[in-house]
C-alpha cells in the first residue's frame, strides 16, 4: 500500500475497499479505531457489513466528505421540530433508491459504524415512506404482522374514534 | 442475500425487523402526530415503542390536547411536560376541569385575561390568572389612563360602552370607548379606539401610526356596543350605533383596509345581523345573517371593498322558521410566544374556532323563544374554502358543513340567558340558574381534529335543567328546525359542570383559561 492517506476496509464477505482516510473518518467508530492503531498498513475488518452495503456506505461518505463538519450539531429534544423540517436532498434520495432490505442494512451499518449524517438521512427516508399511510399500508410496506388481538383492536378503535381513519 | 456475518447482527431479521429500537425511535421522531398515531396501530411493538418513548408520547398527546410544545428555553424536561400534559388530558377524561375563582370582579374576560377598568381612578387593570398545568404564572398589568385623558382622550364615564382587545405578544391593548349622547341635545358622538402599550402605562403603542385608529360612524343612540379583535397588524371593529359599521385597520400604518356597513332598513327596529372577524392578514369574514361571507383584501395598503371569495351557507331551515344572528366570537390563543414566560405547552392558535349564535324562531310566533343554535366552525375550515378555487362562491351546508363544523342546539327553551366564552378551539356555554343566585350550569366543548370523540354525542344531553343537543345527524323527528337532516362530523369532546359557583363572577360568566376555567 504505502499511501498513508488511504487504508483498506474488509467487508464481512472478504470484499476489499481502498478508501481515503478522510472519508473513513466520517465513521466515529473507525476514526477511533484508526487513532488507536496509529500508523499502520493493516487492513481494517468490518465483520458486520457486507460488500454491497459497504459499497453504498463508502459512496455516501465520499459524496458527503466535504460537509462532514457541519453535521455535528447539538441534538437535544427541543431541536426536534427543526430537525424534522430539514429535507432530504435529491442526491440522498437517489442514493436510497434501492431495494428495501439494502436500505435497512445501510441504516443498520451506518448506526454500527456511527455515521450520524447517514443514519439521519436514512431515518428520514424511511419516515417519508411511512407518511400519509394507514396502519395496514404500513404493515404491507414493511411486511409486519398485525399481532393485536381483536379486543385490543376494538379498544384502539374506540380510543381513536375521532381520528380520520385512513 | 446476506452473508452469515450479517445474519448474526440482523438476528435473522430483514427490513424493519433488522432495526434496533433506537433506530426505530429515530425514524418515528421524524413523524408528526397523525402518522405516529397510524404507526401505533400497526402492531404491538409499534404501540409499545410510541407509548414508552416520552418524546413520542408527548407529541401524540400534544395533538390530542390541541396544544403546541412550549419554547425549549423553558428548560423543563420532556418527561415533566408529558406528566403535566397527561394531567391536563385527564381533566377532560374525568370531567373535572379545574376552575379558578376569579380574584377580582372583572368586567371583561377573554383569551384567559380579565380586564377591569376603574373609572374613578382612570386605571385599567389586566390580570392573567395562573394556569393549572402549563406553567404560566399569574401576572397583572396596570395602565394609568389619566395621561390619555389629558391628551384629549376618551371620557371614561362609567356609563359608556367599552370594548377591549389584548395581544400580550405584541404588548398591545386596544381600548374602544363608546360615548353615550343625550338624545335631547342632538349631538353627535363617535367611538374612540385607542392603541395602547400594555406595559407602557397607558401610553400609545410605540409602533402605532396614530393614537386613535378609528374614524367610524355616529353612535347617536343609547347603549352602543362594539366588538374588537386583533390579528397581527390588523384590528377589526364592529360598532353598533345608529347603524352598524365594520372596519379593519392596519394599526401600524394607520390605514383602513376594509369596511362595510349595515343600515337599519326598517327604521327604528335597530336590529342588525352582521359582524366582521379577521381570519388571516388577507381574509376577512363577514357573518351576515345566516351566511358566512369571506372577503379577500389587498395585502398592503388601500381601502378596497374586498372581493367575495366564498359564501358558506348554514343548514337550510324548515318552512316557517327563521334564524336571527345574535353574536359571534373568535378568540385566538397568544402566538407565537408568550412575551414574559415560557409555558411548557400552549393552545395551538391554528385550531381556533369561530362561534356564531343564532336564535331560531317561528315566523308566525311573536316570541323568540324556540331554539338557540350555536355553530362552532374552525377558522381553518373557512380558510380552506377561501383558498380553494371554486366555480361559484355560494356553498351549501351539505358541501362544507358536515366535516368542518359542529352544531349545538339548545332546543325548546323559554328563557335562557346563556353566556358564551371562546378560547382557541374551546367553547363554554354557561346558563345562570334562575332559582339559585350565583350558580350556573356550564358546558365546555372542544371542537377540532385530534380530540377523543365525546360519548353519547348522538342524543340530547341534559345538564341539570338545560338540554343541549350536539348534532351529529338527526332527523326532523328530533327537532323540526331544519329542512333536511343535518350532519356535523367535526370531532369534539364535552364536559358538563352542573351547578358551577359563579358568584364571584360578574354576570355569571365562566371564562376559559389556557388549560382550565375561571369563574
Amino acid at each position: 500500500m504505502g499511501d498513508s492517506n488511504r487504508l483498506t476496509l474488509v467487508a464481512s464477505d472478504g470484499g476489499k475497499f481502498v478508501v481515503d482516510k478522510e472519508v473513513v473518518q466520517m465513521s466515529v467508530l473507525l476514526k477511533n479505531m484508526i487513532e488507536d492503531l496509529g500508523e499502520t498498513d493493516e487492513s481494517i475488518p468490518i465483520p458486520n457489513v457486507t460488500s454491497p452495503v459497504l459499497t453504498k456506505v463508502i459512496e455516501f461518505c465520499e459524496n458527503h466528505r466535504t460537509d462532514a463538519a457541519r453535521t455535528d450539531g447539538p441534538n437535544v429534544d427541543g431541536d426536534d421540530a427543526r430537525m424534522r423540517t430539514a429535507v432530504v436532498s435529491d442526491w440522498d434520495r437517489q442514493f436510497f433508491d434501492v431495494d428495501q432490505d439494502l436500505m435497512f442494512e445501510i441504516i443498520v451499518a451506518a448506526n454500527y459504524l456511527d455515521i450520524k449524517s447517514l443514519v439521519d438521512v436514512g431515518c428520514k427516508v424511511v419516515a417519508d415512506m411511512i407518511k400519509g399511510k394507514s396502519p395496514q399500508e404500513i404493515r404491507d410496506l414493511f411486511d409486519i404482522v398485525n399481532d393485536f388481538s381483536p379486543e385490543e383492536e376494538a379498544a384502539l378503535r374506540k380510543e381513536n374514534e375521532w381520528a380520520n381513519d385512513r | 442475500m446476506s452473508s452469515p456475518g450479517a445474519a448474526q447482527l440482523f438476528a435473522n431479521h430483514q427490513g424493519w425487523g433488522a432495526l434496533a429500537n433506537e433506530l426505530r425511535v429515530h425514524i418515528l421522531k421524524e413523524l408528526d402526530a397523525t402518522d405516529l398515531l397510524s404507526c401505533s396501530k400497526v402492531a404491538r411493538a409499534f404501540k409499545t415503542l410510541v407509548d414508552k418513548t416520552p418524546s413520542l408520547r408527548y407529541r401524540l398527546l400534544l395533538y390530542a390536547a390541541g396544544m403546541r410544545d412550549g419554547p425549549p428555553a423553558g428548560g423543563s424536561s420532556v418527561s415533566k411536560r408529558l406528566t403535566l400534559l397527561e394531567e391536563y388530558e385527564n381533566t377532560w377524561k374525568t370531567g373535572n376541569i379545574p376552575i379558578r375563582q376569579q380574584p377580582s370582579r372583572g368586567h371583561h374576560k377573554h383569551g384567559g385575561l380579565i380586564v377591569t377598568l376603574d373609572c374613578d381612578e382612570s386605571q385599567l387593570d389586566v390580570l392573567r390568572p395562573a394556569s393549572f398545568f402549563s406553567g404560566v404564572p399569574e401576572r397583572a398589568w396596570h395602565a394609568d389612563l389619566s395621561n390619555l385623558l389629558e391628551q384629549g382622550g376618551p371620557d371614561l364615564d362609567p356609563g359608556f360602552g367599552r370594548a377591549y382587545a389584548v395581544d400580550l405578544a405584541q404588548d398591545l391593548l386596544v381600548l374602544m370607548v363608546l360615548p353615550e349622547v343625550d338624545p335631547e341635545l342632538e349631538e353627535s358622538a363617535f367611538p374612540e379606539c385607542h392603541v395602547l402599550s400594555l406595559s407602557g402605562d397607558g401610553e400609545t403603542h410605540p409602533l402605532a401610526a396614530r393614537r386613535d385608529v378609528y374614524n367610524g360612524s355616529n353612535l347617536g343612540f343609547s347603549s352602543p356596543q362594539a366588538d374588537v379583535e386583533i390579528v397581527g397588524d390588523l384590528i377589526g371593529c364592529t360598532v353598533l350605533g345608529m347603524d352598524l359599521c365594520m372596519s379593519v385597520y392596519n394599526w401600524k400604518t394607520g390605514l383602513m383596509i376594509w369596511c362595510d356597513s349595515e343600515w337599519d332598513e326598517e327604521m327604528g327596529e335597530m336590529e342588525y345581523h352582521t359582524r366582521c372577524h379577521i381570519l388571516d392578514p388577507t381574509h376577512i369574514l363577514k357573518v351576515s345573517k345566516y351566511e358566512l361571507i369571506v372577503h379577500r383584501v389587498a395585502e398592503e395598503g388601500k381601502l378596497i371593498d374586498g372581493e367575495i371569495v366564498c359564501n358558506l351557507e348554514m343548514p337550510a331551515l324548515a318552512d316557517g322558521f327563521e334564524a336571527s344572528y345574535c353574536a359571534s366570537h373568535i378568540q385566538r390563543p397568544p402566538e407565537p410566544e408568550m412575551s414574559d414566560c415560557s409555558p411548557h405547552f400552549k393552545c395551538d392558535p391554528s385550531l381556533t374556532v369561530l362561534v356564531v349564535e343564532y336564535d331560531i324562531s317561528r315566523k308566525s310566533s311573536l316570541q323568540r323563544d324556540n331554539t338557540k343554535l350555536i355553530a362552532v366552525i374552525p377558522i381553518s375550515t373557512i380558510l380552506a374554502r377561501a383558498h380553494a378555487s371554486l366555480p361559484t362562491p355560494k356553498i351549501s351546508w351539505e358541501d362544507w358543513g358536515a366535516l368542518g363544523a359542529r352544531l349545538v342546539l339548545m332546543p325548546s327553551r323559554t328563557s335562557y340567558s346563556e353566556h358564551i366564552n371562546v378560547f382557541g378551539s374551546r367553547v363554554t356555554i354557561s346558563v345562570p340558574r334562575p332559582s339559585q343566585q350565583g350558580m350556573a350550569d356550564v358546558v365546555v366543548l372542544d371542537v377540532r381534529e385530534g380530540v377523543v370523540h365525546a360519548e353519547g354525542s348522538r342524543s340530547a344531553t341534559e345538564c341539570e335543567g338545560i338540554s343541549i343537543l350536539v348534532l351529529d345527524r338527526f332527523t326532523k323527528e328530533v327537532t323540526p328546525v331544519f329542512k333536511n337532516p343535518v350532519e356535523a362530523k367535526m370531532p369534539y369532546r364535552m364536559v358538563r359542570i352542573p351547578q358551577c359557583d359563579v358568584s364571584k363572577s360578574r354576570s355569571g360568566v365562566v371564562s376559559l383559561l389556557s388549560d382550565g376555567l375561571c369563574a
